[in-house]
């Protein structure tokens, strides 16, 4: 492997990385602060993609970044006020209502759009390639990372700097006791599922230049990143940016060394995790 | 605040509900037998079940309310079901084309669907299904990953099955049953086609980028057997068929060099391999050879954005809609576009998919008509098994006896833009036709692969 092609392999799996970053932490947010596994993500993440389509057409790719994720984290709120009833109980209640919500959904987004593949043309500034020791590199991927970096930043500012992050992160370890001082808990879960459905959106429009993405993949697209939630752990938000860079990493050059195993790889990599630490290798274990 | 919400979710989930049933797109009823030449009709009706998927299509209804029922078994619901559209109005083209005809003695045909969502573990209930509602036959199932389990269940419930998928030797040899019938693509000769050109164009080394079915390893393996050991295989990606990310694929394709990509990847994989492809540079120095080659389902979104690499894509396509000189084929198009819009209230363009749902369907509406009335499954398998017929584009299509692949005409092409602007899509500079028993295995050349492979060769046409 020469210098040139290891840090394009590098890049790429920093990239597909981040990207994944975007499904997943949302994920684990939502699994951190407030209980529950959030199974509709992959639709919302789908819902992103669908709506910047129709959004970017009209007001461009680069406000669509923003209101976009407003949107899908609108639609996000009805959604956790339908599962309130159902807080307390058993959690197979709340993924499956999550899991009802995601077959909805992309009902709703093939009655809208369609059943058809769809690309969103890229604006001219993301366009074209740069080159990075000697290789080319699509500028847009650069731009996807940039992006994911200022949302994991901002993600990891607000819930270490933040009193909502404190919150939470108080939530986390003791919810009764947040209650019990007056914090009203209910709307901070709004707030959470919100943050977390609003990043799949994200997430979503900076895949629609990229993938030629089908309606219904919002019931399948969460199982890709599971392992990422497992390896970074399911109640660790810490470790979900690190989680997801490894699966990226392990993707890119397992696609050059073992490309045989390459569907197989990031399931492999989450089954040894588990047997290093169930809890992810990026949570630390309890007595240390 | 509950019950609003709990209002507005029953309310979504209803609606949900209709996507699912007797609409494909938006609101229209799904596919109806054309009431043109049936003797009495009806307004188009749709059953639903409780599980809330399309029962009975809609049909206008013949002599004494009856219809001839053919069972489809198609995906509404996985990642694939993206191409759906193009691939149902190509049966309800065909249907339609039968019904104006006459049908069967006056009594229309009409279209029942079951959805697999491309699941192989879905195929055995909902073809079980299609039969308790009385079809004759069953087109589907629509990909190759279902096709082994298709033939298996067509074999043990003795019904005839044809299949417009691409059709590979894990059926024709594995799983080989006398009630299956292929009228789609088949992996072997696109293998050859492409081989044949890789060789006249002087490439040295390719990469394989495929999904998990069995056409994708057949055409690999195939064409670098073609090519001999001279020609350097760089290694090979098998990717999911619901997969769209293939940054990392490529990236390391492109470390690698190869003078092509072999493609064994369609719908929602192919546009993101081919866009991704365009945005690394990939197209800039290798070519990519498979088949869907011009095919509106691929290439549209690729179109639309700019990113398709015309020039660069080869391979194999059914359908040659751009040419003029063949006569009815505009009209041919103009009418599978308007079955989209009736039935989908979707533009739809050209497509190879469409095109093998239409022959398959008319592969089994011209087999019923030979069958003097009777229409069990025993005869139609018969029936199928003789049944000749031609559309635009092929003379004379027939099931070959020993294997029941259907001898195609195979045009090759490279993807280029239409230099009249009448198509937005891709249309095809023709390297080569070839006529399918040209390009498709001999007798010989199956058993010979059964034997090298350890599996027993059945000859269907001794069965």
């Amino acid at each position: 492997m020469t210098v040139s092609f290891f840090f394009q392999t590098l890049i790429s799996g920093i990239s597909n990385g981040m990207v994944s970053y975007l499904m997943i932490a949302g994920v684990s947010l939502i699994i951190s602060g407030m209980s529950m596994v959030n199974f509709g993500q992959g639709a919302f993440y789908v819902l992103g993609t669908y709506l910047t389509y129709t959004i970017a057409a009209k007001i461009g790719f680069v406000p669509s970044l923003i209101l976009v994720p407003i949107l899908v984290a609108g639609i996000g709120y009805f959604v956790e006020k339908a599962t309130r009833p159902l807080f307390g109980k058993d959690m197979l209640y709340i993924m499956l209502l999550t899991y009802g919500v995601a077959y909805m959904l992309c009902d709703i987004i093939v009655m809208f759009w369609g059943y058809s593949i769809r690309l969103l043309s890229l604006p001219a500034f993301l366009n074209g390639g740069v080159k990075i020791v000697g290789i080319k590199f699509p500028v847009y991927y650069i731009f996807e990372i940039v992006i994911s970096g200022i949302t994991a930043f901002a993600f990891w500012l607000m819930i270490n700097k933040t009193k909502l992050g404190m919150l939470t992160r108080a939530i986390i370890s003791d919810r009764p006791m947040v209650a019990n001082l007056g914090v009203n808990v209910n709307q901070m879960f709004s707030v959470l599922f919100m943050i977390g459905i609003g990043i799949a959106g994200l997430g979503g429009v900076l895949n629609a230049p990229v993938t030629g993405m089908s309606p219904k993949e919002g019931l399948s697209i969460f199982g890709n990143v599971m392992p990422i939630l497992c390896i970074g752990g399911l109640r660790n938000m810490d470790g979900c940016l690190p989680a997801a860079l490894l699966v990226g990493l392990v993707n890119a050059f397992g696609a050059v060394y073992l490309p045989q195993y390459y569907n197989v790889l990031p399931a492999a990599l989450m089954v040894i995790c588990m047997f290093i630490n169930p809890k992810g290798i990026f949570t630390r274990r309890e007595g240390r | 605040m509950k019950k609003i919400i709990s209002l507005a979710l029953a309310a979504s989930m209803m609606a949900s509900m209709t996507a699912c049933t007797g609409t494909v797109d938006s609101g229209s009823s799904t596919t109806a037998a054309s009431s043109a030449g049936a003797p009495a009709t009806a307004a188009a009706t749709t059953a639903t079940t409780a599980a809330g998927e399309s029962q009975s299509t809609s049909a206008s209804e013949g002599i004494n309310g009856k219809t001839i029922k053919i069972g489809v078994l198609t995906d509404r619901s996985s990642a694939a079901a993206a191409t759906v559209t193009w691939a149902e109005a190509g049966a309800i083209l065909a249907m339609e084309e039968a019904n104006e005809a006459g049908g069967l003695n006056g009594i229309p045909f009409e279209l029942v669907y079951r959805d697999t969502a491309s699941d192989s573990a879905n195929v055995a209930q909902k073809a079980t299904e299609l039969v308790n509602e009385g079809c004759i036959a069953i087109l589907g199932p629509k990909s190759d990953g279902e096709a082994p389990t298709g033939s298996t269940w067509a074999e043990e419930n003795k019904f005839p099955m044809v299949t417009p998928c691409t059709m590979n030797t894990r059926v024709t040899v594995e799983n080989a049953s006398k009630y299956m019938f292929s009228c789609g693509f088949v992996a072997w000769p696109i293998a050859k086609m492409n081989a044949k050109y890789a060789a006249d164009k002087g490439y040295k080394s390719a990469f394989f980028i495929g999904n998990d079915g069995g056409a994708s390893g057949d055409s690999r393996d195939f064409f670098y057997k073609e090519l001999g050991d001279g020609f350097k295989n760089l290694g090979s990606n098998q990717v999911s068929s619901n997969s769209t990310e293939f940054s990392t694929i490529i990236s390391s394709v492109v470390g690698k060099n190869p003078d092509v990509i072999i493609g064994a990847v369609a719908g929602p994989n192919f546009v993101s391999l081919v866009n991704q492809g365009t945005q690394f540079g990939l197209w800039d120095n290798c070519d990519y050879l498979g088949w869907y080659t011009c095919d509106s389902t691929n290439t549209t979104a690729l179109a639309e954005s700019g990113n398709y690499p015309y020039g660069k894509v080869h391979g194999v396509q059914l359908w040659p809609f751009w040419l003029d000189e063949i006569e009815g084929n505009a009209e041919f198009a103009i009418k599978y576009s308007e079955i989209g819009q009736k039935y989908y209230n979707k533009e739809i363009g050209p497509s190879d998919m469409g095109y093998t749902w239409y022959v398959g369907i008319k592969a089994i509406t011209e087999a019923a008509k030979t069958t003097a009335g009777d229409l069990s499954p025993e005869a139609m398998t018969n029936a199928l098994s003789t049944v000749h017929f031609s559309t635009l584009y092929g003379k004379d299509l027939y099931f070959r006896d020993f294997d029941h692949l259907m001898a195609h005409a195979y045009y090759y092409v490279t993807a280029i833009k239409d230099p009249t602007n009448k198509w937005a899509i891709p249309v095809g500079d023709i390297y080569a036709v070839y006529q399918g028993n040209e390009m498709l295995p001999t007798k010989e050349d199956v058993q010979k692969y059964a034997q090298e492979n350890g599996y027993t060769f059945t000859d269907l046409s001794t069965k």
